[in-house]
């Protein structure tokens, strides 16, 4: 698993004809020295670094001043995912002439780097020192438009617009820095580029070419703090190259060559050692207080010597990369001598291991085009119209989706609407159609028992009608009645000619068949025989639903009206004995029962009264007590049948029982008929005193 | 090939896939639409069609009151015809309607015929009895208001007399014919119609004049007919019966079979008011003149 995450970096440091190389890894956020190698060429990379050595500004043929200018760049975070490299055949030109006649430092470079997985990781390198260029400046720059006037510092117009070079520079928190320019080709590069081709498909990846003053500015920054004032000496000594390098406060000072003859260790040593003197002399600058020593003259003798040769108090050393963690299990152990004689290729590959460090400069010679042709997801202009293209695609094809989605729920909706309605009107038409057959079938049944019936089945009442008008014709009687095919005869006898006009009218198509004197117990009685039709049932049944009618007695001649015609004849045997003063008394009589609070004993009496003398004047009141005592005796559905008739009756006391039978139903809680029962009132006796009683109760049960 | 032009192609290819995606994508979305609308304009077309050709289907409400009103109607006064009908069933009927209502009512029963209409089927029986009035009413109205198609074929009433008197009665014969249809409904399912109380308020066969009725407690007082005055006062009237006792009588007083209405002191006159044959009649008897009008 922490395999799977190891990133791998290649730092390949070129001085001279010795090439060194180290292989970091870095593993769970830790910086691991995997190998440390060098290697001697037995020749120069190109010929033209032999034959131009002197010569860095000559344009190259080889199309190589198509570099773009790079700006301050930094390496991607997620570039180290990229499994190939880009492709340079097309932007870089490739002289085959130039690889079958390959130098044997090529090829030396070549067996050296096979031994390293080179395409697993990033490549870093550093610049030729002899094509690089510096410029120290101070804050007085400041740091508006510092990357033109850089230029124009460093280069010619003409060089500028060749555009043969690479630039970059460190900016120091005082505004003051080091600018430095790579003109020429990258011949490592190039060299890295051609043994790519023949050691792996796979491409290299290029992560970032650095100077070696800023390799070691980075290496010792990263790894060292001084105190603010104490000033720093750098002093490498390599194969080429041997710089002394001044830091102060982690800033770049100055650097300055040191020049070291051929000769034996010690003569070299006290040479650097004299022209570092001479050098804190020049710039009278404490250089020798704090030295640490890089490259290959660390060794501990050397390092014994330079103590030895310094004043008390310097503080002279091999540097010391502490943050680093070496890999353990190694062939060739690695010491402290070594990591200090690697520095340079260890700074690249750990600038490209942990390239947001802000202990590394951000600096990179590498050109622009080369980074961005390594990027996995880079899209060119016609890439973007592609974009474009597909985001305008994919825009209107969304948008006419919608639209077509749109549509369908509308419709959708609209056709559940019609749906829901037409299966609801389905439904409707069902029900309807099974109304219409139910009513059909129970027309064609009633029609069919009417068929059957007729106008036969009225025997109750035609025998009702005479029952009434014969009360009211009490000197008439019937003797019999029969029917016959289209209706019925009734002969009887009265006293009162003129009751035989009356009963003729009682049934439609009524005859007079005969009327004839006779004598009996000495008085004269008419003998009559009226023939009729049978009625129209439904003439006397709606009627009969509606109200009750209240039959007028026939017109009779004074003379002949009977006596005792309020008194009804219960039992008809019964003689009449009472007069109507007897009978009214009788009434207050009970009217006394009644207000005295004898309740039941009053319903018996009035009961007993309306029975006994229906067509009293005083049996329409009784049946009004009837009602008011049944309301009492809390007997509602009777009460409100009662005082129904009497409200029918329209007679003096139909306020009054509009106004129990509304007290009736809200005894029963139902409100709604008592206030109907009340407005009756209130409409149809406005100036009845009791009128104002229902506005009362009305309102008090609408809570106004 | 740098990524830039692979790049490229890729997305080209995603440029086609989306073309084409959303093609048929939108092609399929074009026949749904058009699917659905044409079964939209279909079902608006026979919503349309359905409302066209039922014209009364916002009466609906007309209806279902016309078919309440005629359930009720059917509830309250139609007539059902059973399935099954025969003289057993016809007696019991009649039985039970007189068990129930009219328990005095007596009848003889006799079966005529089996007839039948167009479609209908009855039987035909004769009754025969005597019962008051009130019983025969309900009989009657029973008969005829009952669920269960009777139909009184014919009938006749008159007054029970015997020995030339009243017996309060009436006699009675009906033609009754007990109607079925295999057609129509079970007889167990047509319920009894429970019936609003309804009777005749006065008997119309009640015969007004009658023959001098012999009353007991009438004969406890004085006897016009066997007695005459002996004097008169503006307020009494003096009789004398016919066994001698005088009797003093003042307005109102009964007398066998009425009382005295009024004194005519200017006539010598006292005006009783009788009635013995049913109906009333005014007797006039003057002083020692004994003279009736």
């Amino acid at each position: 698993m922490a395999k799977n995450k190891e990133k791998l970096a290649f730092g390949i440091f070129k001085d001279g004809l010795k090439v060194k190389i180290a292989q970091l890894a870095l593993s769970n956020g830790i910086v691991i020295v995997q190998s440390l190698e060098e290697s001697i060429l037995s020749s120069a990379l190109f010929r033209q670094e032999v034959e131009n050595k002197e010569d860095a500004f000559v344009p190259d043929e080889t199309g190589e001043d198509e570099i773009e200018i790079p700006e301050l760049t930094e390496i991607e975070d997620d570039a180290f995912s990229l499994p190939e490299m880009s492709e340079f055949e097309d932007t870089e030109d490739f002289d085959s002439s130039e690889k079958d006649d390959m130098l044997p430092g090529l090829r030396d470079l070549q067996n050296f780097l096979q031994q390293f997985p080179l395409e697993k990781g990033r490549i870093s390198f550093n610049a030729n020192n002899e094509q690089i260029s510096y410029f120290q400046f101070d804050s007085s720059y400041g740091t508006r438009n510092l990357h033109k006037r850089l230029l124009e510092e460093l280069l010619s117009k003409d060089e500028i617009k060749a555009k043969n070079y690479s630039f970059d520079y460190i900016l120091n928190s005082d505004k003051s820095g080091l600018a430095f320019i790579h003109t020429g080709k990258f011949r490592l590069f190039h060299a890295l580029r051609d043994i790519n081709l023949i050691l792996s498909k796979e491409k290299y990846f290029y992560s970032c070419i650095d100077t070696n003053d800023i390799c070691l500015i980075n290496v010792v920054n990263h790894n060292y703090v001084f105190s603010e004032d104490d000033y720093v000496l750098i002093l490498y000594i390599g194969f080429d190259y041997k710089v002394g390098i001044v830091l102060k406060n982690g800033m770049h000072i100055k650097t300055f060559p040191i020049i070291v003859p051929d000769s034996d260790e010690i003569t070299m040593r006290e040479t650097i050692y004299s022209k570092v003197l001479l050098e804190q002399d020049i710039s009278n600058i404490p250089i020798t207080r704090n030295i640490l020593l890089v490259g290959d003259s660390t060794s501990d003798e050397d390092l014994e010597y330079f103590r030895s040769a310094s004043q008390e108090g310097d503080n002279i050393a091999r540097i010391d990369l502490g943050h680093l963690s070496v890999q353990e299990g190694m062939e060739e152990k690695i010491t402290p001598e070594k990591i200090a004689r690697y520095a340079i290729p260890i700074a690249l590959a750990w600038k490209t291991l942990v390239p947001k460090s802000k202990k590394f400069s951000s600096t990179n010679l590498l050109p622009n085009r080369v980074i961005e042709n390594q990027k996995y997801f880079k899209i060119a202009w016609h890439g973007f119209l592609v974009l474009a293209a597909i985001f305008y695609f994919a825009f209107a094809g969304t948008i006419k989706n919608l639209e077509l989605k749109q549509d369908i729920i509308d419709y959708g909706k609209k056709n559940y609407t019609i749906e829901r309605e037409l299966s609801r009107n389905r439904e409707l038409i069902k029900r309807l159609n099974e109304i219409k057959a139910r009513l059909n079938e129970l027309q064609a049944n009633l029609l069919k028992v009417e068929n059957i019936t007729g106008n036969k089945n009225q025997w109750n009442h035609i025998l009702d009608v005479y029952s009434r008008s014969l009360n009211k014709n009490r000197l008439s009687w019937l003797r019999d009645i029969s029917s016959n095919n289209d209706g019925f005869t009734v002969d009887g006898y009265t006293m009162n000619r003129r009751a035989v006009i009356a009963f003729s009218h009682l049934f439609p198509e009524s005859k007079i068949a005969s009327v004839a004197k006779h004598e009996e117990q000495e008085h004269t009685i008419w003998k009559f025989k009226i023939s009729s039709n049978y009625p129209d049932p439904e003439s006397w049944k709606s009627v009969g639903k509606e109200k009750i009618e209240i039959e007028k007695p026939v017109q009779q001649e004074e003379t002949e009206k009977p006596i005792v015609d309020e008194i009804e004849k219960e039992s008809e045997t019964e003689v009449i004995t009472e007069t109507p003063e007897e009978i009214n008394e009788k009434y207050h009589s009970i009217l006394t029962l009644y207000f005295s609070g004898n309740i039941n004993n009053a319903f018996d009496k009035f009961s007993e009264f309306i029975k006994s003398y229906p067509q009293h004047k005083k049996a329409y009141n009784a049946k009004y007590f009837k009602g008011e005592c049944l309301y009492l005796m809390n007997r509602f559905p009777e009460a409100r049948e009662t005082l129904t008739m009497v409200y029918n009756l329209n007679g003096s006391k139909s306020p009054d029982a509009l106004i129990m039978l509304g007290n009736c139903s809200e005894k029963e809680n139902d409100l709604k008929s008592a206030i109907q029962y009340w407005n009756t009132l209130i409409e149809k006796y406005p100036d009845n005193d009791l009128s104002k009683a229902a506005h009362y109760k009305i309102d008090k049960i609408e809570g106004k | 090939m740098n990524y830039a032009l692979r790049n490229t192609l890729i997305l080209s290819i995603l440029l086609v896939l989306v073309i084409l995606g959303f093609l048929l994508g939108n092609t399929s979305s074009v026949k749904k639409v058009k699917v659905i609308k044409t079964a939209y304009e279909n079902n608006l077309k026979q919503l349309n069609d359905l409302k066209a050709a039922h014209p009364d289907m916002k009466n609906q409400d007309l209806f279902i009151q016309s078919l309440k009103d005629l359930e009720e109607k059917v509830r309250r006064e139609s007539k059902l015809i059973p399935q099954k009908n025969d003289p057993t069933i016809t007696y019991k009927y009649l039985l039970d309607i007189c068990d129930n209502f009219c328990p005095d009512l007596k009848f003889n029963f006799v079966y005529n015929k089996l007839s039948k209409t167009e479609e209908t089927s009855f039987y035909s029986f004769t009754i025969q009895g005597v019962a008051p009035i009130r019983s025969f009413y309900t009989f009657i109205y029973q008969i005829e208001s009952q669920y269960m198609l009777y139909i009184i074929e014919s009938l006749k009433i008159n007054e029970e007399i015997k020995d030339d008197v009243s017996t309060g009665d009436v006699k009675f014969v009906i033609v009754l014919n007990a109607y079925f249809d295999e057609a129509t409904i079970e007889i167990g399912d047509i319920p009894f119609r429970t019936l609003k109380y309804k009777n005749v308020a006065y008997d119309p066969f009640y015969s007004r004049i009658h023959a001098p009725l012999i009353d007991e407690k009438e004969q406890e007082f004085l006897d016009l007919n066997f007695s005459g005055m002996i004097g008169l006062t503006p307020n009494k009237v003096f009789m004398k019966d016919e066994i001698g006792r005088i009797h003093i009588l003042e307005i109102g007083d009964r007398v066998a079979y009425g009382t005295l209405k009024s004194i005519n002191w200017k006539g010598q006159f006292a005006t009783f008011q009788l009635n013995e044959i049913g109906i009333n009649k005014d007797k006039k008897i003057y002083l020692n003149e004994l003279k009736e009008e």
